[in-house]
């Protein structure tokens, strides 16, 4: 039964060799605010660079101070190492300082062929759509001229309506989770959503289509009902030993309220009028990370899904030096306590040194959880 | 009904055996060293005999610390922040915030009338205004650790140590100690330290009275004395507070095997 997401997973597993195969030019990205659809509707295929494959970022911290957090530096350092060298270009977000810093260093040092940053607003009023519609043109204008491509309105429409259908078949894959037997686990449901963002979405929808029917049919995989249910808040987090020791508790993660989880593929895209500008708004929308203005927006948010998961719990898990999340954590702690919530605050590292005081951490929580008399 | 806990730490290993739920009949601290494993069964081994029980009188066995989940002796195992919580309600049954500092960390916990832990806050992985530190100091002025609090006693200036990092507080005392400063006034500097880190941690939970302290760190007069002058209360502290996590253990082992 576990193998039973293994052939999606495998779609992230093996990304690199699988999109060696392809002969269209790849764009490297590494925040959730990259307009997707306008890479594909340019012929190019995008991936999210993860930086998961180094945990040793030495070589990155000769470029970058070390306390930049682990996320970005495992990323320039598989650019270090050469790891992205088959792509054709990076498309950067002013998510967060380390990512514009990243940014930098990887037009300075790499010699990768295109590297181009959007400006991500901090609000998200109408003068922001505004102006990040007009980033978006600004980009569609670039690829044109660089890759020697026209990005018409039917390719964008095209490119909207597949993106649409990986976000729809993700959304009803984590309403399976609402239910009282959630079918999967917390590190099957990222890995799930991390191998959407490997730029093979016709194979991923096709996959996920079939899973979703596979867990139709099967009976439930679920122990027991009745688990304490936990959501997952925070920066990049894809440590899915950290997802398994807070299921080895006892206790089941309904939801991850992160980049790697619902903020990648929550709404979906209009599709009428004009497409640049649906993307604007869109993307605009959806703006719900730290990183932004409105920490208010970001709750509201948060609340909603901790009422649709039925979440019991929250984990905050704010990636060491990753300011935004860290910046942002009292005024979740403080409204989550008003409604009852508990949270657990963790600030893990992508090294894994601190594992140990993690695990006692979520344990200890955990434990005040639950009745021990 | 005969329970023992093993407190598995990162610098002693503890063990205690519980008669009645009541009575302490044996305990043990050892030095974990480098085999926690073989330690926690030295332990073992060492408080049954004390006790004058075999193995299989005792009905059930809580591991907790860091090496907790080591032991196959063991029935189960809790965190040690359950485990504090339930060994200071053993000892003072009013208590409801706990300041435990441990070798390699340090914690601050309130507890519920019951003797559960409500919430907690732990230090970072660093040493800073934890056991580790003291030793570390304790090494650089040349003094025996157990000998710190009297010796702060002597002071009669107040110095700052301004580093909260153990290795720079290192280097900080050291230059000190070329300046002529008097050791006594350097070790009271390094307690006021710890103890401001310890606060620190306490707020978060947010204070309540009557307090207590617990692990090796509590036998430190001049720590306890400095936290007691910082949050102006009394702290109970346990005859062997470096026993509570064991003692919690033990506890929490009847409790669980009264349910079953």
């Amino acid at each position: 039964m576990s193998h039973l997401t293994d052939r999606i997973t495998d779609l992230h597993r093996n990304r690199f060799a699988l999109l060696k195969e392809k002969s269209r030019p790849k764009i490297g990205w590494i925040s959730i605010y990259t307009p997707e659809e306008i890479l594909y509707a340019a012929g190019l295929i995008p991936y999210r660079i993860t930086g998961e494959t180094r945990t040793d970022t030495s070589k990155a911290g000769g470029y970058m101070h070390r306390n930049i957090c682990s996320y970005v530096l495992s990323c320039l350092e598989e650019a270090l190492d050469g790891e992205h060298d088959f792509c054709a270009g990076v498309l950067m977000v002013n998510a967060c300082d380390g990512r514009r810093r990243l940014y930098d260093v990887w037009r300075y040092f790499l010699k990768t062929p295109f590297v181009h940053l959007v400006d991500l607003p901090k609000s998200s009023d109408s003068a922001a759509k505004i102006y990040y519609v007009q980033e978006f043109r600004h980009l569609i204008n670039t690829l044109e001229r660089e890759f020697r491509v026209r990005i018409s309105d039917d390719a964008l429409g095209e490119a909207i309506a597949l993106c649409n259908e990986t976000r729809t078949l993700l959304q009803r894959l984590y309403a399976l989770r609402k239910q009282e037997n959630p079918p999967i686990s917390g590190s099957e449901a990222i890995n799930i959503v991390k191998s959407g963002m490997t730029g093979l979405k016709k194979a991923f929808n096709r996959e996920l289509s079939e899973l979703l029917t596979l867990l139709r049919e099967i009976p439930h995989r679920a122990k027991n009902g009745n688990r304490h249910r936990v959501l997952i808040c925070g920066s990049y987090f894809d440590q899915t030993e950290i997802s398994e020791i807070i299921e080895q508790t006892g206790a089941v993660i309904v939801c991850e309220d992160i980049s790697n989880g619902v903020k990648y593929f929550e709404g979906q895209v209009r599709t009428d009028g004009d497409p640049v500008e649906a993307l604007g708004e869109y993307y605009m929308e959806k703006a719900t990370c730290a990183r932004m203005v409105d920490s208010e927006k970001r709750f509201d948010h948060l609340w909603a899904l901790v009422q649709e998961y039925g979440v019991q719990s929250v984990i905050y898990l704010s990636l060491k030096f990753c300011d935004t999340n860290m910046l942002d954590f009292p005024y979740i702690r403080q409204r989550l306590s008003e409604k009852g919530v508990p949270v657990l605050f963790l600030e893990p590292e992508r090294t894994g040194t601190n594992i140990g005081q993690i695990s006692t951490r979520i344990e200890a929580f955990m434990e005040t959880r639950v009745n021990m008399f | 009904m005969i329970t023992a806990g093993i407190d598995s730490g990162s610098l002693t290993t503890k063990g205690v055996i519980l008669d009645g739920g009541q009575k302490i009949i044996a305990s043990d601290i050892r030095l974990t060293g480098g085999g926690s494993k073989e330690t926690g069964q030295n332990v073992w081994r060492e408080i049954l005999e004390q006790a004058e029980v075999s193995e299989k009188d005792v009905t059930y066995v809580m591991s907790t610390g860091y090496g907790r989940s080591n032991f196959e002796f063991a029935d189960k195992n809790i965190t040690e922040i359950s485990c504090h919580a339930a060994g200071i309600h053993f000892l003072f049954p009013e208590v409801e915030t706990i300041l435990d500092i441990g070798g390699q960390d340090c914690k601050a916990i309130r507890v519920d009338r019951l003797g559960q832990a409500e919430d907690f806050v732990m230090n970072d992985k660093c040493a800073a205004g934890t056991g580790r530190f003291l030793e570390v100091i304790a090494r650089a002025l040349d003094v025996r650790l157990e000998d710190l609090g009297e010796i702060s006693q002597h002071s009669d200036t107040e110095v700052r140590i301004s580093s909260m990092c153990t290795v720079f507080a290192e280097t900080e005392v050291i230059s000190l100690v070329a300046d002529n400063t008097s050791v006594p006034d350097i070790v009271r500097g390094v307690h006021r330290t710890v103890a401001d880190r310890a606060v620190t941690l306490l707020r978060k939970v947010g204070i309540t009275e009557p307090a207590a302290m617990s692990g090796g760190v509590a036998h430190n007069t001049g720590v306890v004395h400095e936290l007691e002058r910082q949050l102006s209360l009394k702290l109970n502290i346990p005859e062997n507070p470096q026993l509570v996590g064991a003692i919690g253990a033990a506890v929490l082992a009847r409790k669980i095997a009264e349910k079953r």
